[in-house]
């Protein structure tokens, strides 16, 4: 990645940013990232989110300084739960790769986490005290988790481009990716258990493009549209409302304190660089804080330990090297006097796309499949002609050993499934895609 | 704000309760009911076995009064002011007068009465008893059984509109089926005129059903839609549960289950409803994830109107059209009491009652039913299993199957390696201790194996009982007391027919004198204080869906009360397990009874 990083020059131009935000009677420091330039959504597209390099800052009691002097770019800082220490990607004078470094907040102690090739960035703590983050090398974007065994384990397999963006209270990591079959800017909001199963997008996410989401302190999830304006999506009824207040286009992440509370990067008219506000939505307007003048200021981060998320215990079978899929669509009412068979798709680097198989769905719409594992997966539901029907949006994964239940490619999560004995089971057996007896109508190939 | 309101005792016997040296009593509010001038509050405390009376002005107890063993429901006569507690584990109901207060009669019902409920104008109260699955219908000036109606296994709660012609049964149980076929559920409608079932209300894809209510022609009970049927490979968007309301309009057929879950979070384990006329509410209590959900009847009631399909039920979208607000509770709040201003919630597990204010859907005060002290490691355990939050999606708390700590009568794919695999049907927890190992094949030696790793993995899909939460809820379940055995004769001497059945029970040769294999012989397996060897048998009861043929001998403590038999709960009866599922005399030597044998046998393991 080719940075122009004059690093002196920007930290001569950085003004004290106040910490003298108050919260229930104390003052709340916050860490944030400023750079000459940000462009959050080039990581969809392959490019760099800070092409002119970005310093961490820790303000606090009216100073601000590096977080990480020894550093010479840093960015994402991520707080642990504990509130004692932070996770930043970043590389060190000389370096050419950025990785992920722990920073004890206590004594500015710093642990390098990561190693290898590619820039690993937008690392995240896992409930369990492990890290997850994303490798951006050549060959594309992979989410990995380490802290468990001699090397990192991957946990994502899709030729979509990806990115870390948070960890949910129900242990969930949320990600976003951007396509693969556009232009980058179809972007969708997905989550993956830690050990790289149940991946799914995000409930209510399937058709709207949000990004930068977070979650928020009340629970629900704040993402930005493509107007840059905040909404929050209530994760238990799947509702979304736009959160008034704020005049300007927003930067994520949304760094919420309290319900009511955030620290929030705001581009406002008249102004070149997105700058720290902090928001009560009590008050009229948002109140915005001293910080450097000609640079960006996002990522704000508060300095006080969060919830820690529940822990996912895997499931994964450790001795099946395969993944057990059961497809039993709930909403197929319509399509089941059609729907005559499923056909998966698969996708490798050398090769591209190729059909993987086609399997008969039983007359209740049921399949039972085994699959392999950490692989690229798309499926369309075929009629007796082999006609698509329809057709999963984005690629999927499973991991060996998993076992998953499969409710409809890219249907909606209200409708919960009818309680009946799939006609799948009855043999007890698993299929396997083949790729012989492929139906001969028109398909729609995935790119 | 939360007004804590601790209970001034004005009475002797609630001082030597609660004296400081006294062990620690908890209360364990089970249902609740308003006088007549909504004046006191009553109580049935089923730890405690008493009633307590609360002064709805001060929130003070006016006064307590021991009941029989674990008293449930209470109604209340409004002419006389008398007061009827059902007393589950006495099979009677207690006669209170609360101006003294005193007992006046126990009068004897059927077995385990959870409801009961007064038609004054007949002058009968009736009962729903849980291990006889009947109603009792009492003849209140007499004290007799005037008719005793058969509802189904589990019948466990009453419910009426005052004045109303039809009184409506739940049962905890779903109806009897065949293996692989979806539950369903039956609403009993009972005429009190002629005292007799008029008809049942069938809910196809049902589970349990639980404490309804009546107002304006509209029948609302909690209800819960199991769906045992598919692999539990997904906790969340209602595949293991969508727990619902049914909706019947009184004295027609016509009615629907329409779901209290969001797509994203559940209102876990719905006890109770209660109409509140004059806001045209709907209360539900929501004891798994301790909140109580308004429903609002005009928006319901559009619903039950649009154009109704087979997934209606089953659509998580609905219920944010209808439920305008969730108010939190206390721990496991299960029963309710309205009144004109005020909401009253039983939070069964945390011994107090939360005062909601009606025009404000907020909590106003707290009453404190025991003082505050350490709370035991079996109670902790026992909120954390009636806890939804473990569950991904809050949609279930291994109540949720283990109803009461009991069963939710149910055969589940649990899907342990491969889907379609080892169904399994639903333990009863109250046999627990001294049992080990666990599981249908014995594979598990602990229970703290199974309610930590496997529950967490299999069941909750997240963090769920570990440490010490885990080491509580092991208290729990080993603290659980089996119920007393009704066919066990109180003096000890088995009746002719048991003691033949005893006799059957330990035989060593057949009825042709032809001697039985040691290994065939019934205490061979089942011996010791939990009659079971604790070792894997293989009886002939593999199934095709089985992996193994080797099961686990479990104990026979209670066996009367379980709902079906076999690990895989395909027979419907003990009668069924002799009858149809010992072909080859592999589960002991049974092809040579006579059917007065087999009903000795039958009636001597009831007695276990």
């Amino acid at each position: 990645m080719n940075r122009k990083w004059n690093c002196l020059v920007f930290m001569a131009s950085l003004l004290m940013a106040s910490g003298a935000v108050s919260l229930a009677n104390q003052d709340v420091g916050f860490l944030f990232t400023s750079a000459p330039r940000f462009e959050p959504s080039a990581w969809s597209q392959g490019g760099a989110r800070f092409p002119r390099g970005s310093v961490v800052y820790r303000a606090e009691r009216g100073t601000a300084k590096p977080l990480v002097p020894e550093l010479l770019t840093s960015a994402d800082p991520f707080i642990s739960f504990d509130g004692r220490r932070v996770l930043v990607s970043g590389r060190l004078p000389g370096g050419d790769r950025d990785q992920i470094w722990e920073v004890s907040l206590e004594n500015g102690r710093i642990r390098l986490v990561t190693s290898g090739g590619g820039d690993c960035v937008r690392p995240l703590y896992l409930p369990d005290g492990r890290i997850a983050y994303t490798r951006v090398d050549r060959g594309g974007t992979a989410i990995e988790v380490t802290g468990e065994g001699p090397g990192p384990t991957r946990i994502t397999y899709t030729p979509d481009r990806h990115i870390t963006a948070d960890i949910l209270n129900d242990g969930r990591i949320l990600f976003e990716i951007a396509l693969s079959s556009g232009d980058g800017h179809r972007r969708r909001v997905m989550t993956v258990f830690p050990d790289g199963s149940g991946v799914a997008s995000l409930g209510g996410a399937k058709e709207r493009p949000w990004l930068e989401p977070v979650q928020a302190a009340d629970g629900s999830v704040v993402f930005l549209d493509r107007k840059r304006a905040v909404n929050l999506l209530d994760l238990r009824t799947e509702a979304v409302r736009r959160l008034p207040g704020l005049p300007g286009l927003v930067f994520g992440p949304f760094a919420s304190l309290t319900e009511n509370r955030a620290f929030v990067s705001m581009l406002v008219a008249g102004r070149g660089q997105a700058k720290l506000f902090y928001w009560d939505g009590q008050s009229a307007e948002p109140v915005e804080l001293q910080q450097p003048t000609g640079a960006w200021a996002v990522q704000p981060m508060p300095l006080i330990p969060r919830l820690r998320p529940k822990d996912h215990p895997s499931s994964l079978l450790p001795n099946r090297k395969e993944a057990l899929v059961l497809f039993y669509p709930v909403d197929s009412r319509d399509h089941r006097s059609k729907a005559a068979r499923v056909r998966a798709w698969t996708w490798e680097p050398s090769s591209g796309v190729s059909q993987l198989g086609v399997l008969p769905l039983q007359p209740d719409g049921s399949l039972y499949a085994a699959v392999d594992p950490d692989r690229p997966l798309r499926f369309e539901v075929l009629d007796a002609s082999g006609r698509t029907i329809q057709r999963q949006e984005h690629w999927i994964w499973f991991r060996p050993g998993e076992q998953r239940i499969c409710v409809g490619c890219d249907v909606g999560t209200n409708v919960a499934p009818i309680n009946r004995l799939p006609m799948a089971l009855q043999s007890g057996r698993p299929s396997r895609f083949r790729d012989d007896d492929v139906p001969t109508g028109k398909s729609v190939i995935p790119r | 704000m939360r007004i804590a309101i601790c209970i001034i005792p004005l009475i002797s016997i609630a001082s030597d309760l609660w004296a400081a040296d006294a062990p620690h009593r908890l209360c364990t509010p089970e249902h609740l009911a308003l006088s007549s001038n909504g004046g006191l509050l009553y109580v049935s405390c089923s730890d405690a076995d008493e009633v307590l009376a609360i002064d709805t002005a001060s929130h003070n107890v006016r006064w307590s009064i021991r009941a029989g063993r674990r008293p449930m429901g209470i109604a209340v006569d409004h002419r006389s002011g008398y007061i009827y507690v059902a007393n589950s584990w006495d099979d009677s109901v207690s006669e209170i007068d609360p101006s003294g207060p005193r007992q006046l009669r126990k009068i004897p019902v059927g077995w385990e009465p959870h409801g009961v409920v007064l038609d004054d104008r007949h002058n009968v109260i009736y009962t729903a008893n849980r291990l006889s699955g009947t109603v009792s219908a009492i003849d209140l000036k007499s004290g007799l059984l005037a008719h005793e109606l058969t509802v189904g296994p589990g019948t466990s709660y009453v419910f009426r509109s005052p004045g109303s012609r039809w009184l409506y049964a739940t049962k905890i149980y779903p109806d009897p089926h065949e293996f692989g076929a979806p539950p369903r559920n039956s609403l009993a409608v009972v005429d009190t005129l002629t005292q007799t079932i008029h008809h049942t209300h069938s809910l196809p894809d049902s589970g349990a059903m639980f404490l309804g209510s009546v107002a304006d022609g509209l029948v609302v009970a909690p209800v819960v839609r199991p769906k045992n049927l598919l692999p539990v490979g997904k906790a969340d968007q209602g595949s293991m549960f969508v727990n619902g309301i049914a909706i019947l309009r009184e004295g027609t057929r016509e009615g629907l289950v329409l779901p209290l879950d969001s797509p994203g979070g559940g209102t876990a384990q719905p006890f109770q409803t209660v109409f509140h006329k004059p806001t045209g509410r709907i209360f539900v209590s929501a004891s798994g994830t301790d909140e109580v959900a308004v429903v609002d009847v005009r928006r319901l009631v559009r619903e039950t109107r649009s154009v109704r399909s087979a997934s209606l039920s089953d659509d998580l979208s609905l219920a944010n059209r209808y439920i305008q607000w969730r108010i939190p509770a206390g721990r496991q709040p299960r029963a309710m009491a309205v009144g004109v201003k005020f909401l009253y919630v039983a939070n069964r597990l945390d011994d107090t009652i939360s005062v909601i204010d009606i025009a404000v859907l907020r909590e106003r005060a707290f009453i404190r039913l025991t003082p505050e002290r350490p709370i035991p490691p079996a109670r902790r355990g026992e909120r954390h299993f009636h806890d939804a939050s473990f569950s991904r999606g809050r949609q279930f708390s291994c109540s949720s199957c283990h109803i009461d700590g009991l069963s939710d009568g149910l055969t589940w794919d649990l899907a342990p390696d491969g889907f379609g695999l080892d169904y399994v049907a639903t333990p009863t927890m109250e046999t627990l201790s001294g049992s080990a190992p666990y599981k249908w094949n014995g594979s598990v030696p602990t229970l703290e194996f199974e309610c930590g790793t496997l529950a967490e993995k299999y069941f909750f899909r997240s963090e769920g009982f570990r440490g010490t939460v885990l080491d509580d809820v092991v208290a729990f379940l080993k603290s659980i007391p089996p119920r007393p055995n009704r066919h066990r004769p109180s003096d000890g001497n088995l009746t002719r027919i048991q003691l033949r059945g005893k006799l059957l029970f330990e035989r060593k040769t057949d009825n042709n004198g032809r001697p039985i294999l040691t290994t065939l012989q019934c205490p061979t397996c089942h011996f010791g204080p939990a009659l079971t060897d604790k070792k894997r048998q293989d009886v002939g009861t593999r199934s095709s869906r089985d992996r193994s043929s080797f099961f686990d001998n479990p104990a026979l403590i209670n066996l009367a009360y379980k709902v079906t038999y076999l690990h895989d709960g395909s027979a419907e009866s003990l009668h069924a397990l002799w009858l149809k599922h010992n072909p080859d005399d592999l589960h002991g030597v049974t092809s040579d009874l006579t059917l007065p044998d087999i009903d000795a046998l039958v009636e001597y393991l009831k007695t276990l």
